[in-house]
């Protein structure tokens, strides 16, 4: 098999591991990262979210207490003119009405309006007094029909080149138009001339119960300086800022409260995206979002996350605006310290591995070392100790590999061990195959010639028949001397029988004798060994005397005497032993040589016998010859048939050793070829190297 | 052996008649018995006086741990003897016999096979050659001539002690 | 040894011991001394070979075991012959030579340490338990006696038909005979 590239194990533990950890590394970090900046993102988000509700908080409350400032100016103005109002219809005053929204102009004649008797139409001195007092604004309208509206015509609202806005009148489509004709009070803020104030209308009644003007007081929403500081003040973040756009219909996207750029409209900004943020803004109202917005000024795109408020009392749209860079700093800083460490550990990672697996490797390419040499056929080496050492899997895949390597030798060694007997015993037998082989061909020309003689045989045979009848003839006559002889035989072995008879009876008498002897040896034994004890005893006593002293004399010599009858019946004994000896002796003479006479006389009844014997045989045979002569001729013919029958199975045994000798041949060349596998089985075992 | 005339010899048997025969005056000679014994063909004596009995034909019960002169024990009476091999000691070779000559003792109970007893002799001082004593101690005390024969006198106490000491090495 | 001392002629005091008899001799050992004893068929003991000493695993147990057939063929000239053995279980006392010299056989015969408590010995013959008047004991004459004591032979007995029996103690007896081992004097 081709193995197109080769990693080794080593390399595939180095990178396994710095993969692992690489990607461990990796993963933690990015989720580290998502989940920090999104953390970050929401506490930013809330942050400015906290930020835009207190301004919002403030700007309401604010606006509550102004409207009722406003409130109670109103009251404050409305004694001046309340019940005090009259309109002079017989001096009457042209005015070019200008629209206070849409500036166009109309001119309109009508009566001057006095309170108190002191005309104010075109003049200033209450309206300044009054303002004076309260603060803000201050205003008298004089209604005015074609059109319809509210006329200025005493006010210390200026315009915007500082011009009090005398002339410009509030349409009928104006809300505070419509609140004055239901004669009530409009309060709320409101357009007035050419910016919103937090105002309060109250329709002014003439003597006959009609409207006939309306006196305002108002603060400027953008002249509430503690509120606009507040809100400018609040920031988020170094470089965070927060800002009031407008979102009244004729000024929507006009900057209310801005650190640097109050009154700019920016509806129509957008940022580097090209998306109309501000516009968005003023959609949306309320909510959130992240821009890339060019500073003005720079010109640098900053990525900005806004956070805005609508406070429709006051229509005003409160943005919080916080730096995104400056936000995500922290995330940042993390990002930084995290690739540090990252690349730390992929570092210690990289040692580490490199240890493990030059560790793992070294016993693996020892053991692919081993298998080389083992492929060659070299089974001499054995794994180094240290790595059987080893307390690992390793270690035991090393000490096992050993045992096999081992138990293979050994294996090896028996076989060739094996292989070697083999061969010889393969060589022995094709030697005895071919000495087996070569005595059957003898044996194959011995049955031959053996064939050949029993023919010859059965020829000879046949003249053997022929001679017979002469045999029967001398047979008879020798039959009739055999008888002759037989009857002689016969009364000399009764002769001898007689004198066997005689003869054993001499013997038993003699041995009878013989065993009386034997009676008599005992009983000279029995009366030796009394003897013997008697001197015993007489000794005995004669030491109890001796060592009695003088008391013991007279016992003395009787012991001495008993001691010396003793010695005389053990002499005596003696002597009678020796008689008996001798008579044992002259006896066992006399038992011989009648043993051998009857010995004699016993081969020669033998002798006799075995005569009458022959001679039986020998009448029997000249019997049998005579009586046998046709018997004879008969199984003669018997004997030819039967040569013949010998002939055949002599032909077939001789069929018989050719084909064995066939076989060995085959046996040979078997065994010719099993030596040449052995030899081969050898030689292969020969390239094994085992020690 | 004391030489004496006929007339000293009368006037010696007056002196002692009425007196047992072994009491003798001072300067008369002390006549010991002798307790004759053969081992095989050779013949060898012992103090009468130390000899218990003979006994013949005691079962010979075998005891190990002791020298090959130690042929084992009898049982006499109800007390065990130490039976000593007289051949073994002199000669290194093994008795066939079956009488056993039992000695008289309080503590030491020994006995020595013999081949047979042959008499109680009593010989006199004169007549006894004594061994002259050496570094060790001889196993036999001397020697008497008996009708012309050579015997040798047995010294059991010295058997005993060869015993002893020979246990001792064991 | 542990000394023990009989009390002097005393006809009523009666000795309790198991007397073996096989046709070669008695011998008598104190009944005190042996825990149990089993019968075996002597073809059993073939495979064990040929050694005085021998372990013999009985009841999981791996317990010295003294051949007294080898024994007395060695000191006693006498080859038992018989079908039946029996094997006698004793306790080694503690503080006993015999456990020490059990201890030291067992290392340097068998390379092993974990030795039963107890000891047996195997007789080959017929065993029968006599309680024997202490008048029959008797020392062996000195000097005898001490060489056959040390060795473990204590004293005889004399039976009514004038025979000798010899009382044995299997702790003296096993002890000397494996100091013997050790000590190559008695090489089996």
């Amino acid at each position: 098999m081709n193995i197109p590239f080769r990693v080794s194990i080593r390399h595939k533990i180095l990178i396994g591991s710095i993969g692992i950890a690489t990607i461990a590394c990796l993963s933690i970090a990015m989720l580290s990262y998502i989940k920090a900046g999104s953390i970050i993102d929401n506490a930013a988000e809330q942050g400015l979210t906290g930020v835009t509700n207190h301004l919002l908080n403030l700007c309401r409350t604010n606006y509550e207490l102004s409207q009722k400032t406003v409130n109670y100016n109103l009251n404050v103005a409305d004694f001046f003119v309340k019940g005090k109002t009259e309109l002079r219809y017989n001096r009457p005053i042209r005015y070019d009405a200008e629209d206070q929204i849409t500036h166009a102009k109309t001119p309109v004649t009508i009566p001057t309006m006095a309170v108190e008797g002191t005309f104010v139409s075109n003049s200033f001195g209450l309206v300044d007094r009054v303002t004076d007092m309260i603060g803000g604004t201050v205003t008298i309208f004089q209604r005015m029909t074609r059109p319809n509206g509210l006329l200025r015509i005493s006010t210390s609202v200026k315009r915007k080149d500082g011009s009090r806005a005398v002339g410009t009148y509030i349409p009928e489509s104006s809300p505070v138009y419509k609140t004055i004709m239901r004669r009530e009070t409009f309060r709320g803020n409101a357009f007035v001339v050419n910016d919103w104030y937090i105002t309060a209308y109250k329709p002014i009644i003439g003597a006959g119960n009609e409207i006939i003007g309306t006196i305002y007081v108002g603060i400027k929403q953008s002249e509430m300086d503690v509120l606009r500081n507040k809100i400018l003040s609040v920031k988020h973040g170094a470089s965070g800022s927060t800002y009031v756009i407008d979102d009244h219909e004729n000024s929507r996207g006009t900057l209310v409260i801005h650190s640097s750029m109050e009154g700019t409209n920016i509806l129509d900004r957008k940022d580097a995206d090209g998306v109309a943020y501000v516009r968005e803004i003023c959609s949306r109202k309320n909510g959130s979002g992240v821009y890339s917005i060019p500073d003005p000024v720079s010109g640098d795109v900053r990525t900005k996350m806004l956070q805005y408020r609508h406070l429709p009392e006051m229509g005003w749209i409160i943005v919080a605006e916080g730096d995104y860079d400056e936000i995500n700093s922290p995330l940042f800083s993390l990002r930084n310290t995290m690739i540090v460490v990252g690349i730390l550990c992929v570092i210690f990672i990289v040692v580490l591995g490199t240890y493990f697996s030059n560790s793992v490797s070294s016993v693996v390419r020892n053991i692919v070392n081993r298998i080389k040499l083992l492929k060659e056929g070299d089974f001499s080496k054995d794994i180094p100790g240290e790595d059987m050492a080893r307390n690992d899997e390793f270690g035991v895949m090393a000490h096992h590999f050993s045992q096999l390597i081992q138990n293979t030798r050994e294996l090896l060694g028996k076989v060739r061990q094996t292989t070697e007997v083999l061969t010889e015993s393969i060589q022995d037998l094709t030697i005895s195959s071919k000495e087996i082989s070569s005595t059957s061909n003898q044996q194959a020309a011995a049955v031959k010639e053996i064939v050949s003689t029993m023919e010859d045989s059965d020829s000879l045979s046949k003249k053997v028949a022929s001679r017979i009848d002469e045999v029967a003839r001398i047979a008879n006559q020798t039959k009739e001397f055999v008888e002759k002889g037989f009857s002689l035989i016969k009364e000399t072995l009764e002769k001898m029988e007689d004198i066997q008879n005689t003869n054993a009876e001499n013997i038993s008498g003699v041995r009878s004798l013989g065993t009386q002897i034997e009676s008599i040896w005992e009983v000279v034994n029995i009366i030796n060994g009394i003897a013997d004890q008697t001197k015993i005893i007489a000794f005995n006593a004669e030491l109890e005397a001796s060592a009695a002293g003088d008391a013991g004399k007279n016992f003395q010599i009787v012991a001495s005497e008993v001691r010396r009858l003793a010695d005389s019946t053990v002499s005596s004994t003696n002597e009678i032993r020796q008689k008996i000896d001798e008579i044992q002796r002259s006896s066992d003479n006399l038992v011989l040589s009648t043993e051998r006479g009857t010995e004699r006389i016993r081969e020669g009844w033998e002798r006799s016998t075995k005569l009458r014997e022959v001679f039986d045989e020998i009448l029997n045979s000249a019997e049998v010859s005579a009586a046998s002569s046709e018997q004879i001729v008969a199984s003669v013919n018997q004997q030819v048939s039967a040569f013949e029958q010998i002939l055949l199975t002599l032909r077939q045994i001789s069929q018989g050793i050719d084909d064995f000798v066939v076989s060995t041949r085959a046996t040979t060349s078997a065994s010719e070829s099993l030596k040449e596998t052995s030899e081969d089985l050898k030689a292969s075992l020969a390239k094994y190297i085992l020690s | 052996m004391y030489i004496m005339d006929n007339d000293e010899l009368i006037a010696k048997l007056e002196s002692s008649s009425g007196e047992g025969e072994d009491t003798l005056s001072v300067e008369e000679e002390i006549i010991h018995k002798l307790l004759i014994f053969q081992i095989d063909d050779r013949k060898y004596a012992v103090y009468a006086d130390l000899v218990k009995e003979i006994v013949i034909n005691h079962d010979l019960y075998f005891i190990p741990f002791v020298p090959p002169y130690i042929t084992g024990l009898i049982n006499r009476q109800g007390q065990p003897y130490t039976v000593f091999d007289l051949k073994m000691l002199f000669t290194n070779e093994r008795l066939q016999a079956s009488k056993v000559m039992i000695m008289k003792s309080d503590s030491d109970f020994i006995a020595f096979m013999i081949t047979d007893v042959a008499e109680i002799s009593g010989i006199p001082s004169s007549g006894i050659n004594l061994v002259v004593s050496s570094e060790t101690e001889s196993t036999f005390i001397g020697s008497c001539n008996l009708r012309g024969e050579e015997i040798f006198i047995i010294n059991v106490q010295e058997i005993y002690n060869r015993l002893a000491n020979d246990l001792q090495n064991i | 040894m542990t000394s023990r001392t009989y009390k002097t002629s005393s006809a009523a005091v009666k000795v309790e011991a198991v007397v073996v008899t096989g046709g070669w001799g008695d011998f008598l050992i104190n009944r005190e001394e042996i825990s149990s004893s089993i019968y075996y068929h002597a073809s059993d003991f073939s495979r064990l070979g040929n050694h005085m000493f021998q372990v013999f695993h009985y009841n999981g147990e791996d317990i010295l075991l003294l051949d007294f057939d080898r024994y007395l063929n060695k000191y006693f000239s006498i080859t038992p012959s018989g079908k039946s053995c029996i094997i006698f279980f004793f306790d080694i006392r503690p503080g006993s030579p015999l456990k020490e010299q059990a201890a030291l056989f067992m290392k340097t015969a068998c390379g092993e340490t974990a030795l039963s408590n107890t000891a047996a010995v195997k007789i080959t013959g017929t065993a029968a338990l006599h309680h024997i008047p202490l008048k029959e004991f008797h020392f062996f004459p000195e000097p005898v006696r001490t060489p056959l004591v040390k060795q473990g032979i204590l004293c005889l007995r004399i039976t009514e038909t004038a025979g000798i029996q010899y009382l044995i103690d299997l702790h003296t007896l096993m002890a000397t005979q494996l100091e013997r081992i050790s000590t190559g004097y008695g090489n089996e």
